[in-house]
Parts: C-alpha cells; structure tokens; sequence
C-alpha cells in the first residue's frame, strides 16, 4: 500500500536530513551575532559604520547561504540521495508567515523601550518561526531549537540582558545549536555513505 | 454530487499505488530527479520510469534533460494540471471515506 503521509513526510525533510543545511544556515546566524557583539564593542563612528554594514551582512548571509548549501549538496549530498529542491511555500504557510512576521515587527517596534516585552517578543518570534519548520518537516530537532529560544529568552530577561546586544545573543546561541546538530547529522550522513548504504549515483 | 457517482469518475492516471507516490513527493518539492524518486518512492528503476512517462504523457509531469554541477540528470517536476489532480483526487478520497463513516 502507497503511505502517502510518509512519502510526504520524507520529501518535505529531504532538504534537511544530511545536516548540510543547518549546518551552513547556523553558521550565518552565528556570523551575524558574532559580528553584533563586536558592534556593540564599538563605539562613535566605527559604530554607526558597523551599523550599515550589519544590513549588509545579512543581506549577504542569505545570498551566501542559499548558495553554499546548493554548492555543499552538488558536491557531497545529491550524487548519493538524489537532487531534490523544496517548493516555496505555499497557501496557508506563506499567509501565516506573512501575518506573524508584520505582527512581530510592529510589536518589536511598540515595544522596543520595554525590554522585558521586547526580549520576549523577539524569543517568541524565533521560537514560532523554527516550529512552524518542526511542524512543516515533522523533525523533531527543530523543536529544540525552538525550545532553546525561548530558554535564552527567559535567561535574558532574568539576568536581565542588555535590549541592544539580545538579538544578538538570541542570534548567536540558536545558530551555534543549529551549526552543531547540522555538524553532528552530516558526519553521521558522511558514515552512511562511507558505510556504504547509500551508493553513488552514476 | 453523488458521492458514489464521484468516485467512479475518479482520475484513474493518479488512483494508481506508484503514480499516486510519484505525485505526493513531486507535490512536495519544486523539483526532483530520477534519482530522489526512485530512492522516495521505492520504485524500481524501470516501474518509475514506466509511470513517469504516463505521467508525462497525461501533462501531470515534466521531464527535462539537465546537469547539475557537471552531472548529466533527469529533472522532473509536477506542473499545475498534476497538482490540481492530485488535490482533487485527495478531495474526492475523503469525502468518500467520509461517507463511508457515517
């Protein structure tokens, strides 16, 4: 019999199941933390110069991004599981992401001298955006990853964190999660390979 | 409708096991390639090719010669007929087994 549900269920993980992806999306969300501490660091002019440039690295993280993980899966990925790309979203999915991101935004910006709420906020968006992927693929990690979001956000607001450099501490420590699962997943992609279950296609 | 008379008027191109698995991945995704199907699905290499080419001749499919990197591939992706059937077919399913619930 067909199991429609589970042939579903693996095309939609299929982007995500060698580690490749989060693997290299971690990575830019860690940069662009990374890169808000040391603006924070910064003072004056050097200041206000990183401030225009953090635009710019995010731009560039998402070009860059979307382009290593297509070049990492040509080259060790796809020849064993076969091509596949994911469909943009679609109906309900990008309407609900569409209505949740100009929510978030307008309650960030309401809120952004309150910085109980605005930590709050800024966690629970993260937290929402990476279930609804946990809710899109059915992996499970993906929760975590949530969870770990929320988690840094009561921490924050505990120890209570400076508002300015939280974005970047929300940022840096969900992409470190990210970049060590993906590492973890693609070395264990890498042993099956090796191992031999998945053969190269010729 | 009837809902008996629907289901003889179901779209037998996708009420058939292997089409029906070729649809719901390819539904999924943007595009595949033979490859990915093959491996998705469980299909042998010769029953996917088979029911590709229905699928193709039915206008549910494209199939489209490539390379990816340096690598010669089949790419193969669900046009708007075949989702539009494959949504309706579903839609015909459960409303069938609906029904038959009752």
């Amino acid at each position: 019999m067909t199991d429609i549900g589970e042939i579903r269920k693996r095309a939609r993980a299929s982007w995500w199941e060698d580690g490749l992806t989060e693997m290299i999306s971690g990575l830019g969300i860690l940069l662009i933390g990374l890169y808000g501490f040391l603006m924070n660091a910064s003072t004056g002019s050097i200041y206000s110069l990183a401030e225009k440039g953090l635009f710019i690295l995010i731009l560039l993280s998402i070009f860059l991004v979307r382009y290593l993980i297509r070049r990492a899966k040509e080259k060790w990925v796809w020849p064993f599981t076969g091509y596949s790309i994911p469909s943009r979203s679609r109906g309900i999915w990008t309407t609900a992401g569409v209505v949740l991101a100009l929510i978030m935004i307008a309650l960030i910006l309401l809120v952004h001298d309150k910085p109980v709420i605005y930590e709050a906020s800024l966690s629970i968006f993260v937290s929402i955006v990476l279930s609804s992927i946990a809710i899109y693929s059915g992996l499970k990690r993906f929760w975590i990853y949530a969870a770990i979001s929320l988690i840094t956000g009561l921490i924050s607001i505990y120890m209570g964190a400076d508002s300015g450099i939280f974005p970047f501490v929300l940022l840096t420590i969900t992409g470190a999660a990210m970049t060590a699962s993906g590492i973890i997943l693609f070395s264990r992609f890498k042993k099956e390979v090796a191992d031999g279950h998945l053969q190269e296609d010729n | 409708m009837d809902i008996y008379r629907k289901i003889t008027e179901i779209d037998r191109m996708v009420n058939e096991p292997a089409r029906l698995a070729i649809l719901t991945a390819l539904y999924e995704l943007k595009e595949a390639d033979f490859t990915f199907l093959n491996r998705i699905t469980g299909l042998t290499r010769g029953n996917l090719s088979a029911h590709l080419n229905k699928l193709e001749e039915a206008g549910y499919v494209k199939i489209e010669k490539t390379f990816i990197g340096k690598r010669p591939t089949t790419i193969i992706r669900i046009t708007t007929e075949g989702r539009k059937a494959l949504e309706e077919y579903l839609r015909t399913i459960r409303k069938v087994m609906e029904k038959v619930q009752e």
